[in-house]
Formats: C-alpha cells, sequence, structure tokens
C-alpha cells in the first residue's frame, strides 16, 4: 500500500513540475490550475503516508486537518478545472457558491477538525493492508461528513457532465478522458463512503483513484499541449506565407495607384476629358489591380486562416 | 517654377507609367526622354542615356531581370554623371531597396507620389 502511495506522489509531483513548466509565460489557465492540483495533490499523498503511521488520534489530529484542507481546496480545483478544461463559463453565483462552500469547510477545519468529518472524535485502530502495518481512523459520518461528500459529489458529476459537453461538441478523447477521470473519482469516493459506513478494514481508495486521475490527465494535457503546439506551427507557417503574399501584393499594387493618381492630377492640371488613349491606360491600371485583389483573395481562400481550431473547446 | 532638367532617363517595367512619366514631365520642360523597360533596352540606346541629366529607375524591373540598382551601376560604369532617383512600389526592407538606398548620393522615393513631388526631382540643381 505505501508503495501506492509513493507512486501516486511520484504522478503529482513529476505532474506538478511538468505544469508548472508549461504555465510558465503562457495563459493558459487549465495548466496553472493542474500544476495547483497536483501540488495539492503530492502535499495530500505525503500527508496520508504520515496518517496511516500515526498511532492515535492526538497524532493524528493535525495531519488530519491539513489533509483535509487539502482535500477541499483540491475538490474546488477539480470542479474549476472542469470549467477550464471544458471551455464552460457557469453563472456567478455558482462560482461563488462553491468557493463559499469551500471556505465554510476550510474555516470549520481549522476550529474543530473532528466533526467536519465525524460526529465526535473519532479513535485510530491498527490494522493490516496489503501486508503493511498501518493504523486508520475509525469513527460515524456526521452532518459535516455528509454535506462534504454531497459536495464532493456535484463536483465530480459535474466534471462527468463537462466530458459529455465536450464529446457532443466533437472533442471526444479530451471530453472521454475528463468524465472517466471524474466517474474515478466518484465510484471510489462511493465505495469510500460505504467503507466509513460499514466499517471495512481497506484502504481509501479516493487516495489511489485522484492519482491514477493526475496520471490520466497529465497524459491527457501533454497530448492536447502536442496537437495545440502543431496547430500553432501550422497557423504560423500559414502566416508567413500569407506575410509574404501579402507584402508582395501591398507593394505591387504601388505602380498602379502610381499611374491612375498621375492619370488624375494630369487630367485635373489640362481641365479637359479624358482622350481614349488616356481611358484605356487607367482601365489597364484598374485591371491590374482587381488582378492583384483577386491573387490575395485566392490565397487566403486557400489558406483558411481564419480555420484550423478544434471547436470553441480550444484556448 | 523653378528651372528643371532638360534631359532624363526613365527605366521602369511598366509601359503605361513609363509613357505617363514622359508627358508628364513634357508637361513640365523636360525636352529630351530616353525611356527604357530594362537594362538590356537601355544598352541599345547607350549615348543618349548617358547625355541625360536626370535618371528615374524603378528598383524591380520584373523578376529575373537586372534591377534597377543594377542598372545604377552600369550607369555609372559607363561614365553616366547626372543625377539618380529611385522610384519604387517596394517597402524599405527589401533587399533591393535597401541596396539601391545604401547607394551615397541617390535618392529613394516610395510609389505613389504626386506630381508636385516629381516636379521637385526635376528641378535643376
Amino acid at each position: 500500500m505505501t508503495f501506492f502511495l509513493h507512486a501516486g506522489f511520484g504522478v503529482a509531483l513529476a505532474a506538478l513540475v511538468t505544469f508548472t513548466g508549461l504555465s510558465v509565460g503562457r495563459r493558459d489557465r487549465k495548466h496553472v490550475l493542474f500544476a495547483v492540483m497536483m501540488f495539492v495533490l503530492a502535499a495530500y499523498l505525503m500527508l496520508a503516508q504520515l496518517q496511516y503511521r500515526a498511532p492515535d488520534w492526538e497524532t493524528m489530529r493535525p495531519l488530519f486537518r491539513t489533509a483535509w484542507w487539502m482535500v477541499s481546496t483540491y475538490v474546488f480545483l477539480l470542479g474549476w478545472f472542469s470549467c477550464e478544461y471544458a471551455g464552460i463559463r457557469l453563472p456567478r453565483f455558482v462560482r461563488w457558491g462553491a468557493a463559499a462552500i469551500t471556505l465554510v469547510f476550510i474555516v470549520w477545519n481549522a476550529v474543530n477538525p473532528e466533526t467536519l468529518y465525524f460526529e465526535r472524535a473519532p479513535t485510530v485502530a491498527p490494522k493490516v493492508l496489503w501486508g503493511n502495518q498501518v493504523y486508520m481512523i475509525e469513527g460515524t459520518y456526521g452532518p459535516g461528513g455528509y454535506a462534504q461528500q454531497t459536495f464532493t459529489t456535484c463536483v465530480f458529476l459535474f466534471g462527468i457532465g463537462a466530458g459529455i459537453d465536450l464529446v457532443r461538441r466533437g472533442s471526444l478523447r479530451r471530453g472521454a478522458i475528463l468524465s472517466t477521470s471524474n466517474a474515478l473519482l466518484l465510484v471510489a469516493a462511493a465505495i469510500d463512503v460505504q467503507r466509513e459506513v460499514a466499517g471495512a478494514d481497506r484502504p481509501y481508495l479516493s487516495e489511489f483513484a485522484v492519482a491514477v486521475m493526475a496520471l490520466l490527465m497529465s497524459l491527457e494535457l501533454a497530448i492536447d499541449f502536442r496537437i495545440q503546439e502543431r496547430k500553432l506551427d501550422a497557423a504560423v507557417t500559414r502566416l508567413e506565407r500569407f506575410m509574404t503574399v501579402f507584402l508582395d501584393v501591398r507593394d505591387r499594387v504601388n505602380t498602379p495607384l502610381q499611374t491612375l493618381m498621375w492619370s488624375f492630377e494630369l487630367l485635373q492640371e489640362r481641365k479637359r476629358p479624358a482622350s481614349e488613349h488616356e481611358v484605356l491606360r487607367m482601365q489597364r491600371a484598374v485591371e491590374k489591380l482587381v488582378e492583384l485583389s483577386e491573387e490575395l483573395k485566392r490565397e487566403t481562400a486557400a489558406d483558411d486562416l481564419r480555420g484550423g481550431r478544434d471547436g470553441p473547446t480550444v484556448r | 517654377m523653378a528651372p528643371v532638367v532638360r534631359s532624363m532617363l526613365v527605366v521602369d517595367d511598366d509601359e503605361d507609367l513609363r509613357e505617363l512619366m514622359k508627358e508628364i514631365t513634357s508637361s513640365m520642360g523636360v525636352e529630351e526622354h530616353v525611356v527604357a523597360g530594362g537594362l538590356r533596352e537601355l544598352e541599345g540606346q547607350r549615348e543618349a542615356a548617358l547625355r541625360c541629366a536626370l535618371a528615374i529607375l524603378d528598383v524591380n524591373l520584373g523578376p529575373g531581370a537586372p534591377t534597377g540598382v543594377d542598372v545604377h551601376h552600369w550607369l555609372r560604369r559607363e561614365g553616366f554623371d547626372g543625377r539618380i532617383v529611385f522610384l519604387t512600389g517596394h517597402a524599405e526592407h527589401d533587399p533591393r531597396v535597401r541596396a539601391a538606398a545604401e547607394i551615397p548620393g541617390t535618392r529613394v522615393l516610395r510609389k505613389p507620389i504626386g506630381m508636385a513631388d516629381l516636379a521637385k526631382v526635376l528641378e535643376r540643381t
């Protein structure tokens, strides 16, 4: 079991380093959010290991409190991340409401960590799980515990819905991974609730589910980043090509423009109608301008400079 | 109006513009014109070209053709001692325009220019 927690910690740490690096100098909020989530997750998994070694509630209490700050923060960040990832903008009252609920949990945890989760102060009992001697909390869920689980479930359900919405909008892979990750967390949380209620002897699955989710999302964000990079490369190439044509046309426009300018000035100065020869000369200049305009239109149409974006979800 | 040059050379690959410039400068008092679409055509009129007091050269004389800068070098090599002005539609960052601008004692004008500006170019110095 310790091995899996270490592995989860490693995944979170690697993702933290990677996405912190990717976030530097970029305005992609989902990478920043994911990096913060991974920081919180790494801290939580480290605390989880320490908790499994704490032999009594007094030793475990500060660890438990800090870990639950991490959980509350992580759940809030996950909801925010799902919004950013799926390109969904929630109404202000929902966003502020979620922030307020999280704040209540954080303050509650600061004041009295026992009742945030349990009915009263829990006990700690030694257990052997997957060959490891660990200490685990034994307590009964209180209203705070149920409130927190309900809020967490809402965030997971929202994440699943956001993924389905992405799939509907044509981003199959991105949507499927977001929904699967959140579904995994939801199932693990449901099993953990059942564990608390029934008092079964098994580790908390959410800890592993969240590590698997971190791995899945890291891979997905990395793939997404590469795809975006390729699209950007292609867009730069298209723009460079268009720029060359545009500059060439801009310069070539000046000669027929010069002909027209002098022709009109000459006519104004002479104060007589243009001869047929002069009219033909001006006509040729206009034809050259039309030809250049067509060339520009053809180039724009061929390159489809406004295209190449993967629906509204791509930032 | 200030006195203008008596003779001028016009090198531009656009026939209409060459012809128009000839008409306008004639109306401004220039008496003799030598016009060419490029260096090869100019070589055929060497003697007349070298007698001109002013040369107005386009910089880009068509794809693959010698540029206005090449024409400038040819003129100087052949002993042309008049003023040389480049008239171009291309921007300053174009390497040919940059090469023209770097030649000491020459001016580079950007198309389109008005007749008043052209008249100033024709003024005898």
